[in-house]
């Protein structure tokens, strides 16, 4: 055991626990015959908090230890989590190809070894294939590139609506 | 003779074409796995979940499979041509490996790995064949009471005979279990943690959790040291094992293949304790024991029989129980509730195709393997040194698309977001995560055997220790505690996962 470490980690654990009991305090306990929603997650929750307890009470006696953390690639938490927001949010805006050529090329920048002339390549390779293999073969209901890409979308007056302004690349692949 | 007709059916379903192109996809995709830095074959199976939706059952689970034990192979080639293990479960295999490649002899350590891993495959297959189905009908006699009972023996084993703090498993478990409970509560209908949003209605999607923490997590983690890999051995030739070889390999091909698959069958034993145990049991009784750690072929012999019959056992307990035994098992019942077959002792009888083929489909993957690894050589050396820089970007769009393609649902893929930073913050916290997707898997089931062993004692807690049979897991249950928190077996098991 570590000291700060795991005093934190013991912390973080009480902290879920607490979580789950208050959120369960809305749910119906029953009784021990006819358990209601409420039983199992309540014995969890305060399992959870005891074990929190005695993670944290241990590490309090053992040794403190410097630098326990290890260091953080921030870069590549920020990056990486961006992007996997960023397809989410932008997906079915962008279309399939769009969004997996922007999530490739910013992920790439994680790495400390990124360079333009790797992760520009790459990001279009994995672009077209995976269009390829989730549209084409598996038939995912996704647009090859989405509303977001017409020129009439932005404008005020969208007369367009979103289904027209698809490529004829997309219409082979779209399987509604 | 049941067992002939029974097993004919098997390999009438395996060799069909179609399943026969899924298992081998299977094993090369898991030989690819093994080979790739940073790619498990648990982070590879959540990233495919989904893709195999739309495959039969029996097709999808026979392809899952071979990913798991083609990672087995794959990892043993990295560990013996580069000294890093792709696996877990090829770490001591590396010890002696790398040191016969240092010294020319990478062929005869690469065949030795392949042939030893195909007879533990092959004996570990039949013995599944034998033990599972009878071990099927003693459960189907089980109460809740003992399922109950059964399934804490289960969980408590996985944590016991893990490496790692036992207090922070069973954090996971716990944590796991609660996770597992998030969605519409099965008899009431209640709403539980869903926040009012009807996308958690259903639970917390298997994929998304499963891919934010092993896939995510894992990514994150390995940026933290990011290394490039060189081959010393571009070219390997001499496969053929000298007959000396061949005479040294076999008791220890043999003894590794009986602990394996003894191993393989505890619950969170499988693969890489299979493998630790018949390394140091060989390097004991062995006659060469001196020449362990310089090269001696027994340190290869033993462990890649040994984990390749581990992994291959461990399918028992999630065939004929519905327990998942590790991760990749819970996996797979993840994928078996998609696909909507309910995990338990039923699938023996209820899909003799799906339970006889999926066996059969074993013997078959493994055959591939020998037959696909050793002239592949050379592509696999090619593979091991494609840069991880390259690699993960790639892993994350897959991930990306694969969570919403579950549910055709951009939620599940913020909810994969989500869990990737959990499953990085809890790998910093030093909790590994593997047990949460144990405890997730069986959090509904643990709680409605509760419930009906409760309501059928009429909330008598004592059910479970009056009940003989319950009474006696929970009695191996506690009696595994006390044994690994014992202070001289808990030393001698750090120094066991230290090594």
């Amino acid at each position: 055991m570590q000291k700060p470490r795991d005093v934190f980690g013991g912390l973080i654990v009480m902290t879920i626990g607490t979580g789950f009991l208050v959120q369960s305090q809305s749910l119906d306990i029953g009784t021990a015959s006819r358990m209601g929603p409420g039983y199992f997650p309540i014995i969890l929750s305060v399992l959870m908090i005891l074990l929190g307890l005695v993670i944290a009470g241990l590490a309090l006696r053992g040794p403190t230890m410097e630098h326990s953390f290890g260091q953080v690639p921030w870069r590549g938490v920020l990056l990486l989590i961006g992007a996997v927001l960023f397809f989410g949010f932008a997906l079915r805006g962008l279309g399939l190809a769009p969004a997996v050529l922007v999530v490739v090329l910013v992920t790439a920048w994680s790495s400390r070894y990124a360079t333009l002339r790797s992760s520009l390549p790459l990001s279009i390779g994995l672009a077209v294939f995976c269009a390829f293999l989730f549209i084409r073969l598996l038939g995912l209901p996704l647009p090859l590139t989405g509303p977001w890409l017409s020129p009439g979308h932005w404008s005020p007056v969208a007369i367009a609506p979103a289904s027209s302004t698809m490529p004829p690349a997309a219409t082979s692949g779209e399987s509604r | 003779m049941e067992l002939f007709t029974d097993l004919g059916l098997g390999f009438a379903t395996a060799l069909s074409p179609f399943n026969l192109m899924y298992c081998f996809i299977g094993v090369l995709l898991g030989t690819a796995v093994g080979v790739l830095p940073g790619l498990g074959p648990i982070a590879t199976i959540a990233m495919l979940l989904p893709i195999t939706f739309g495959l039969p059952p029996v097709s999808s689970l026979i392809m899952l499979a071979g990913i798991y034990y083609g990672a087995q192979y794959g990892g043993s080639t990295t560990a013996i041509l580069i000294n890093l293990p792709g696996e877990s479960s090829s770490v001591v295999t590396a010890i002696d490996g790398y040191q016969m490649a240092k010294k020319g002899r990478a062929g005869p350590a690469l065949a030795t790995a392949a042939l030893g891993s195909f007879f533990a495959g092959t004996v570990a297959t039949v013995l599944l064949a034998v033990a599972a189905p009878p071990l099927a009908d003693v459960a189907l006699r089980f109460g809740p009471a003992e399922y109950f009972s059964l399934m804490v023996l289960g969980l408590v084993a996985s944590v016991a005979l893990a490496s790692g703090s036992l207090l922070k498993a069973f954090t996971m478990i716990v944590l796991g279990l609660l996770l597992g409970l998030v969605g519409s509560d099965v008899e009431t209908g209640t709403q539980r943690f869903t926040f009012d949003m009807p996308e958690m209605a259903d639970g917390l999607n298997f994929v998304a959790l499963s891919m934010g923490v092993f896939g995510l997590g894992e990514i994150l983690r390995n940026l933290e040291h990011e290394h490039t890999r060189s081959v010393m051995v571009r070219h390997v030739s001499g496969l053929m094992l000298s007959k000396d070889d061949f005479k040294r390999i076999i008791g220890p091909v043999l003894r590794g293949t009986a602990l394996g698959s003894v191993l393989g069958i505890l619950p969170g034993g499988g693969a890489m304790l299979a493998s630790f145990a018949a390394y140091s049991m060989e390097k004991k009784i062995s006659p060469n024991g001196a020449e362990f750690g310089k090269g001696a072929i027994e340190g290869v012999a033993a462990p890649e029989s040994a984990n390749n019959a581990g992994a291959q056992t461990s399918f028992i307990p999630m065939l004929t129980l519905g327990i998942p035994s590790n991760p990749v098992m819970a996996l797979m019942i993840g994928a078996m509730i998609i696909q909507g077959i309910t995990p338990g002792p039923n699938v023996v009888t209820d899909e003799p195709e799906l339970f006889w083929g999926m066996i059969a489909s074993m013997w078959v993957g493994n055959l591939m393997l020998v037959l696909l690894n050793l002239p592949l050589i050379g592509l696999w050396i090619r593979m091991l040194t494609i840069p991880y820089h390259l690699l993960f970007p790639a892993i994350i769009a897959f991930c990306c698309i694969g969570a919403f393609s579950v549910n055709n649902s951009t939620f599940d893929v913020f909810m994969m977001a989500l869990f990737g930073l959990v499953g990085y913050a809890l790998i910093k916290l030093d909790f590994e995560p593997a047990p949460l997707l144990l405890g997730f898997v069986l959090g509904p089931m643990l709680e409605e055997n509760l419930r009906r062993a409760m309501l059928l004692s009429r909330g008598d807690a004592t059910v479970f220790v009056t009940q003989p049979l319950s009474l006696a897991l929970l009695i191996v249950s506690l009696t595994l505690l006390v044994i690994v928190v014992m202070p001289n077996i808990r030393a001698k098991r750090e120094e066991a996962f230290s090594e």
